[in-house]
């Protein structure tokens, strides 16, 4: 009967299916059955001659030694998953007994990681925010570098503020490279107006009153009307003096130069309505509604990236990370400089970075930390070079033959030696976002407040004082420095 | 006649009928065109983005011209990544995944939508609500599951449960089948009476009868999944981790940075990849009028 | 011919309960599963990464009772669905009735007017990201043109939701193409019967499309009020929830608690209170659907 034949016709093609499915599963679960095994099938992205080297074959027969099998995970760009994925080769060709496999997210980086740490199917090393590094940190998921110090004495060799401490001495991971926040301006603009140029020693940072006046000189209307010259147009503005995110890279180190903090020295208690954290607000909200050399916060939202703002001068200067250099530099129409922040009591500037973390579910932590050391060396990985990264090693920041190394090279104009070494070297500090305990809850309270000093809807004392009542509860500490 | 309501079988009898008809349609042109600009506006957008460089995309006001064309993001981006891997990757999930929803939906509907049997309405009510909790809720414990079944890694999560109705996500499979119930609700149920009192199983009926009058929400379902397999991008990356089983929609994100994006490949990659879905779409839409006449003669 | 009405049953029976298999099973493994592990994970302290344990339904109560942010968030996403539902449906089908006439170059604009649901969201939301430029938008420039005020858009909390609304109605494509493959399924017999009868367009429609498009209406209403209380990733990519919160969607704040803040316990109880009230409005709508939706095969 036709009906039969049908009926026949169906479940044969959903048998199968079923079957396809099923083969082409065992195909992948022979080797990724196991959480331990996961890592035995080199990717792509170690490239084709790593698994020549692939350790399955001369395992048995060859080496004494067992091969070691871990797992790395990370994000990035493509010019970042490339330098990796070299990092990762070498690596792997030099360390026969050590085969690491790369894994880049690309995307939805912190959903994945959440998702693996609920499952406990973990990689060895991996990238990590500085949010879940100190808290998984806290709760014991990440190696405690401390512990490896007497085997791995490179492990100490970093600057001092480029360690994440969960409690005094236990270190639980390090940034992935160093980035702190600086100024960056074109420096045409400059020259057209015959203005002196931001500077770049740190001692000289310019006071806050000096670079109001600057961004004020540098800020024009469409009549080519500066500020403070009668018939200024604020809401036709051609070029701003400056313009600066609304997140913590921005108040986090004029806090720090004014001596300020989201919470007071103990720790807990809110202190962002104390006057010297008010000060700072207002003066970022007076720059936008009062002094009129910056966009407002809708504006700014919609302009493009730093380095195009400054190109296409919309803007003379821009408050950005040293990451920023490799836009900057690969902007061939632009001609930038880099400068220090103005300061408010002291030059200051943060750091605020990833981490690369080793989680402790690690079978071979010697191997990872083997590993670890070698992911950021400036001698294998070339981000430096290209101005994506700063070395977290302190050598690099004091040794003459060191520092040339990776800053000799176009995305490292000449005054980067004193706005981006000396300024990390002496003047850097750990964003005090990353020293809080429970961040990201305080975060996700903080920056809607905060909205409302950007929009000018409550001066910085009302908007600042209402947080209190919100984030005193969240409070739980901070992290130590050392 | 071309110039006619839907029905493309009332006759014009009057010219005071054929003017209004004539001026309605200078209407309906007008609307279309406009509203068709604002449409496509996305597509030229990508389009223009995906030939100029970082800084010129985000010039404003925007322009239009790239200046230069920058035509070697194309071959550019398609390098950067192996997209050719990842495109085969890509129609391979597709095929298990859309064979799966349409014969699932199919029978699933069939037997929602026509035969009766005790608790029906309990498994539909349930399959329906499945579709109500936020995906991210079953995220996590669909994530152990596959992992306890040794299927990381593999396509297994992405296709398998799309025979069985359900999604990657709890609740994506309702969707199909829900709006393959309606459809069938609509047709008369004399006919597959007569067919039973003739001897014929469901099977039969459903293959010769519902099928041939369904043929534009069939079209509908495949256009939908195979559009959602293709931008599919949250399990993706949770399930898959070695990059020789990523799918494109992955590759295309790899361009998106943490610290910086490559935009021009973004846009070359994404106008690439959203090319064959316009032409699959482009093909499909017409069958829909194909549609009509078989409806027709069945009425 | 009418014989053995029992047979007939027994068969449907049979073979319903058959072809409902495949279903049944996929609801046992794949959602029942992990439906009921979302609900553990409700009454538990679970943060990624840390220790759980069981606090009953003490996240419920703080939710309900000490969460001003849930409130704000359900209050926002109820403005949204009221804001979009409506006006989707109507577009949709306005545009489906438009892209239904015969007109040249029909296959262009239907496939130019499905754009907006395949163009990658990364472009889409690029493209709204720049319409709404307060300062250099081509919205603005339009109300320029016609010398009304600007609007600051998605970036003054007022006009944010009903922005973000007016961006999903542009992406109804999906809803658009349902409505015309109902459409085209519009027995033609009915219309000839309007025509015999001489009734015109306005008739055709009132008494032959809509009623025979209420099935369709049914189950457009019911997936777009699914989907937008579930809406999500544009909004997460064009203001995070922002500002003050004003965009901040339900399931944007779910995804802040469960991913950045890492409180999986609580979230799965901010989930069970969407689906809740998913479930409730489902159900209205099913009720009140027995009243207006048509089924010429007359089953339920």
């Amino acid at each position: 009967m036709l009906g039969n034949r049908k009926q026949r016709w169906l479940s044969l093609l959903l048998a199968a299916v079923l079957v396809g499915i099923t083969a082409c599963s065992s195909k992948n679960g022979n080797d990724e059955t196991k959480p331990s095994a996961s890592s035995s099938q080199p990717t792509e992205e170690t490239s084709p001659s790593a698994s020549d080297a692939s350790p399955s074959a001369s395992e048995a027969s060859e080496s004494p030694k067992e091969v070691v099998k871990l797992k790395f995970m990370y994000w990035g760009s493509t010019d970042e998953k490339k330098a990796m994925e070299n990092m990762i080769k070498a690596f792997n060709d030099s360390h026969p007994y050590i085969q690491v496999t790369g894994e880049h997210v690309p995307g939805d980086y912190n959903t994945k990681m959440n998702t693996l740490m609920a499952a406990n199917e973990l990689p060895d090393v991996a990238y990590l925010g500085d949010g879940l590094t100190n808290q998984w940190g806290s709760e014991g998921r990440l190696l405690d570098f401390s512990q490896y110090y007497g085997q791995y004495p490179e492990l100490q060799n970093k600057l001092k503020a480029s360690y994440l401490y969960t409690e005094p001495g236990k270190a639980v991971a390090n940034f992935t490279a160093l980035e702190v926040m600086v100024l960056y301006y074109n420096k045409d603009i400059f020259a057209e107006e015959g203005i002196p140029l931001p500077p770049a020693d740190p001692a000289k940072a310019w006071t806050w009153d000096e670079f109001v006046s600057v961004a004020k000189k540098l800020t024009k209307d469409k009549k080519g009307k500066h500020p403070d010259d009668p018939g200024f147009d604020a809401k036709n503005i051609d070029t701003y003096g400056f313009s600066f995110g609304t997140d913590r890279g921005t108040y986090g180190p004029l806090l720090e130069s004014n001596g300020a903090g989201i919470l007071d020295e103990s720790g807990m208690n809110y202190a962002l309505n104390k006057p010297e954290a008010v000060e700072v607000f207002q003066k970022l909200q007076d720059l936008i509604y009062v002094n009129h050399v910056s966009p407002n916060l809708i504006q700014q939202q919609n302009m493009p990236d730093n380095h195009v703002r400054l190109q296409t001068r919309k803007v003379a200067m821009v408050l950005d990370g040293t990451w920023a250099l490799l836009d900057l530099t690969n902007n061939t129409k632009l001609h930038y400089g880099i400068g220090v922040l103005p300061k408010l009591k002291e030059p200051k500037t943060v750091i605020l970075a990833g981490t690369t973390v080793v989680f402790n579910t690690t079978k071979h932590p010697a191997e990872a930390l083997e590993f670890y050391l070698y992911h950021n060396n400036p001698e294998q990985v070339d981000l430096y070079k290209t101005g994506l990264w700063m070395p977290t090693e302190e050598k690099y920041y004091t040794d003459e033959a060191a520092i040339k190394l990776w800053t000799d090279n176009p995305a490292h104009p000449p005054e980067f030696l004193q706005a981006g070494i000396e300024y990390t070297k002496g003047y850097a500090v750990k964003s005090p976002s990353t020293k809080l305990k429970n961040w990201p809850e305080i975060n996700s309270k903080l920056a809607p407040g905060l909205d409302l000093i950007w929009t000018n809807k409550k001066t910085a004392q009302a908007a600042l004082d209402e947080l209190q009542a919100q984030i005193q509860p969240l409070i739980k500490g901070k992290y130590p420095d050392e | 006649m071309a110039s006619q309501i839907s029905t493309a079988f009332a006759k014009p009898q009057k010219s005071t009928r054929m003017k209004m008809i004539g001026k309605s349609n200078v209407f309906t042109y007008f609307t279309l065109i406009v509203l068709s600009l604002l449409m496509i506006l996305p597509l030229i957008w990508l389009v223009r983005s995906s030939l100029m460089d970082n800084a010129q995309i985000f010039i404003f006001p925007p322009e239009w011209i790239p200046e230069p064309f920058r035509w070697s993001n194309y071959p550019e981006a398609l390098t950067a990544v192996p997209f050719k891997r990842f495109f085969l990757n890509t129609m391979i999930l597709e095929v298990l995944t859309v064979s799966g929803v349409l014969v699932t939906t199919m029978i699933s509907a069939y037997t929602f939508a026509r035969l009766r049997w005790p608790g029906k309405n309990i498994v539909f009510g349930v399959l329906l609500a499945t579709g109500m909790l936020p995906g991210a809720a079953t995220l996590i414990p669909m994530f152990v599951f596959w992992r306890e079944l040794g299927a990381l890694d593999s396509f297994i999560p992405l296709s398998l449960p799309s025979w069985f109705g359900a999604g990657v996500y709890t609740g994506q499979g309702v969707f199909a089948i829900f709006l393959m119930r309606q459809f069938f609700m609509t047709i008369p149920r004399e006919l597959d009476e007569a067919a039973y009192m003739d001897g014929a199983n469901p099977l039969t009926v459903l293959w010769h009868i519902i099928l041939p009058l369904s043929k534009p929400a069939l079209l509908v379902i495949t256009v939908f999944s195979f559009n959602d397999v293709w931008n599919q991008f949250l399990e993706p990356t949770l399930y898959l981790s070695s990059e020789k089983k990523y799918t494109m929609a992955l590759g295309l994100a790899s361009f998106k940075g943490l610290y910086n994006a490559q935009w021009g490949y973004l846009m070359a990659a994404s106008a690439t990849m959203v090319a064959p879905i316009i032409l699959l779409f482009f093909l499909a839409q017409r069958y829909f009028i194909e549609g009509i006449t078989l409806t027709g003669i069945k009425g | 011919m009418r014989r053995n009405k029992s047979g007939l049953l027994r068969m449907e029976r049979r073979w319903g309960m058959l072809l409902a298999l495949p279903v049944t099973l996929g609801l046992l493994f794949f959602a029942i599963g992990p439906i009921v592990a979302s609900f553990v994970f409700s009454m538990t302290d679970w943060h990624i990464g840390g220790q759980s344990s069981f606090v009953g339904l003490n996240n419920y109560e703080t939710i309900l009772t000490k969460d001003p942010v849930f409130t704000k968030s359900l209050f926002v996403t109820v403005y949204y669905v009221l804001a979009t539902v409506p006006v989707a449906i109507l577009a949709a089908f306005g545009l489906a009735m438009l892209l239904n006439r015969k007109v040249k170059g029909l296959s262009v604009f239907r496939t130019i007017f499905f754009l907006p649901s395949i163009v990658p969201r990364i472009a889409g939301t690029m493209l709204w990201l720049w319409l709404f430029n307060p300062d250099f938008g081509l919205l603005n420039s339009i109300f320029e043109y016609f010398g009304l005020p600007g609007s600051q858009w998605i970036y003054a909390e007022e006009t944010a939701i009903p922005s973000i609304a007016l961006m999903s109605v542009w992406g109804v494509g999906n809803y658009m193409i349902i409505f015309l493959a109902g459409l085209q399924s519009v027995p033609t017999h009915l219309y000839e019967a309007v025509e015999v009868d001489g009734g015109g367009a306005w008739r055709k429609f009132f008494h032959v499309t809509l009623p025979s498009m209420t099935p369709t209406i049914f189950f457009n209403m019911v997936m777009m009020q699914i989907g937008a209380f579930q809406s999500f990733d544009s909004v997460y990519v064009m203001t995070q929830g922002g500002p003050n919160n004003a965009t901040l969607l339900y399931v944007v704040y779910l995804y802040r608690i469960a991913f950045t803040e890492t409180k999986i316990g609580y979230a799965s109880a901010l989930s069970w209170i969407l689906f809740v009230i998913i479930v409730a409005l489902t159900l209205i709508t099913f009720r009140t659907s027995r009243k207006w939706v048509y089924y010429e095969g007359g089953g339920k």
